[in-house]
């Protein structure tokens, strides 16, 4: 299990609260840890990036790595 | 010929000079909103001499943009916001040429507005202009400068542009798909600290600056975050993939044919969207029934016949409609097209469903919020 830290944006760090730290072996289990641990994830649209680069699947997480968490935001 | 004194401060920095300055002074950017984004980007490109800024915008000045919208005053108020952009900025530089087209974009004169200019800059507060802005600006080849706020938060990037690797990223790289509606609150429901768009708007008039003169490195297929409570500042990379989904247009043809109200889901198939003046006349036809969905204790209580049942309990309560013709009402109008979905499920097509977009807090108001 790798060691991750965990932090969020917009409306998901108000789910989420602050930074935190989660065990994961890659982003899927994270994802289905976090939807199982705060149900209100399900529905949203958001993007996840593993040290500052945005992924696009299932992506293998090693010790110490930094995943974010993002939502769109429309304000202007 | 330049006035060079005006931009001798720049004019004298390493890495920029008269070359940099000639740059500015043959540019052409349009900004998409003149809200609490579309000022400090107005202003910066203005004062710094960048040669032709267009703005478009369809709203009018109101009491409460004041607090972030620095190019207005409280004598503006009602006035169209490019008048009053246009008069202050004019002051500021004449030497810029400023167009202004007082219209809302869409997919009907976004072709026409965008192709005259080089850079776009969306300071636009909803989802269905910055889909629309991000694939207009696909089809045309046009760059885009991002930005967009949260209440304390803000994101900003360049998409379009081919990075020094031969990459192209969009929006859609980022967020391929539009929230569902209410997914994410807008500055007027969620409120946003006055300087944020500030801040946002004076990073993405950088970035602009940046891109037009070759100065630095631009935000290109680089998306930043930054949260002004603890100035947690991120940058992350954005992936460049081919774009398949087969709901995007891909020409001006199957642009112009795009709904973006339908596409962001704030439009529904038989669903109809009304306007408070339209509101106000087809609420006294005959065989029309209001239905204020809010909670019993949320306030304005409207000034029109109308039966009220919350949200949570519509479902169980459409034995009380007996009109064929049913207008769902409520606080800011994202219930509402909940409600509209919901008895358009049970109700069918025989009844006409339609609903007052952006709820009682626009029929209370004369003037449209720029988030």
């Amino acid at each position: 299990m790798s060691n991750i830290k965990i932090i969020s944006f917009g409306r998901l760090k108000e789910i989420l609260g602050p930074d935190f730290e989660a065990e994961a072996e890659n982003t899927d289990e994270l994802l289905s840890q976090l939807n199982e641990k705060f149900p209100q994830l399900k529905d949203l649209k958001l993007r996840i990036a593993v040290n500052q680069k945005i992924i696009s699947e299932n992506t293998a997480l090693e010790n110490n790595d930094m995943v974010a968490l993002m939502p769109p935001y429309s304000g202007g | 010929m330049l006035n060079s004194e005006r931009y001798d401060r720049q004019i004298k920095l390493q890495g920029f000079g008269i070359e940099a300055q000639d740059k500015l002074a043959s540019a052409k950017v349009m900004v998409i909103g003149a809200g609490g984004l579309g000022c400090p980007v107005l202003q910066y490109l203005t004062a710094a001499g960048v040669g032709n800024i267009g703005i478009v915008d369809d709203d009018q000045v109101s009491l409460s943009n004041l607090h972030r919208q620095i190019l207005y005053t409280s004598d503006d108020i009602g006035k169209l916001k490019t008048e009053a952009a246009l008069d202050r900025l004019n002051a500021m530089n004449p030497e810029v040429q400023l167009s202004i087209i007082p219209e809302r974009i869409a997919t009907e004169n976004a072709v026409r507005i965008i192709s005259e200019y080089d850079v776009i800059i969306d300071c636009s507060d909803n989802f269905p202009t910055r889909y629309l802005l991000d694939d207009v600006c696909r089809i045309l080849g046009k760059s885009l400068i991002f930005g967009a706020i949260y209440q304390y938060e803000g994101q900003i990037a360049i998409f379009n542009v081919k990075s020094k690797e031969g990459d192209v990223t969009h929006y859609r790289h980022l967020f391929p798909e539009p929230p569902e509606p209410g997914e994410v609150p807008d500055c007027n429901d969620a409120g946003v600290l006055g300087v944020l768009p500030g801040v946002i708007g004076t990073l993405q008039a950088t970035e602009a600056i940046k891109l037009l003169t070759g100065i630095g490195e631009a935000l290109i297929n680089k998306l930043m975050t930054i949260n002004i409570l603890n100035y947690q500042t991120a940058v992350f990379e954005i992936p460049s993939l081919d774009l398949t989904d087969k709901n995007i247009p891909y020409s001006i043809e199957e642009f112009e044919n795009m709904n973006y109200q339908l596409h962001c889901g704030i439009e529904f198939a038989g669903i109809k969207n009304i306007s408070p003046s339209e509101f106000t006349k087809t609420s006294k036809l005959p065989d029309t029934i209001v239905i204020d969905v809010r909670e019993p204790e949320e306030q304005p209580k409207l000034d029109v016949p109308y039966i009220s049942i919350p949200l949570s309990q519509l479902k169980e309560n459409t034995d009380q409609i007996s009109d064929r013709n049913i207008i769902i009402v409520c606080q800011s109008g994202k219930r509402s097209i909940t409600g509209a979905k919901i008895l358009q499920e049970i109700l069918g097509t025989e009844y006409n469903i339609s609903h007052l977009e952006g709820g009682i807090n626009h029929l209370n108001k004369e003037t449209h919020e720029q988030g």
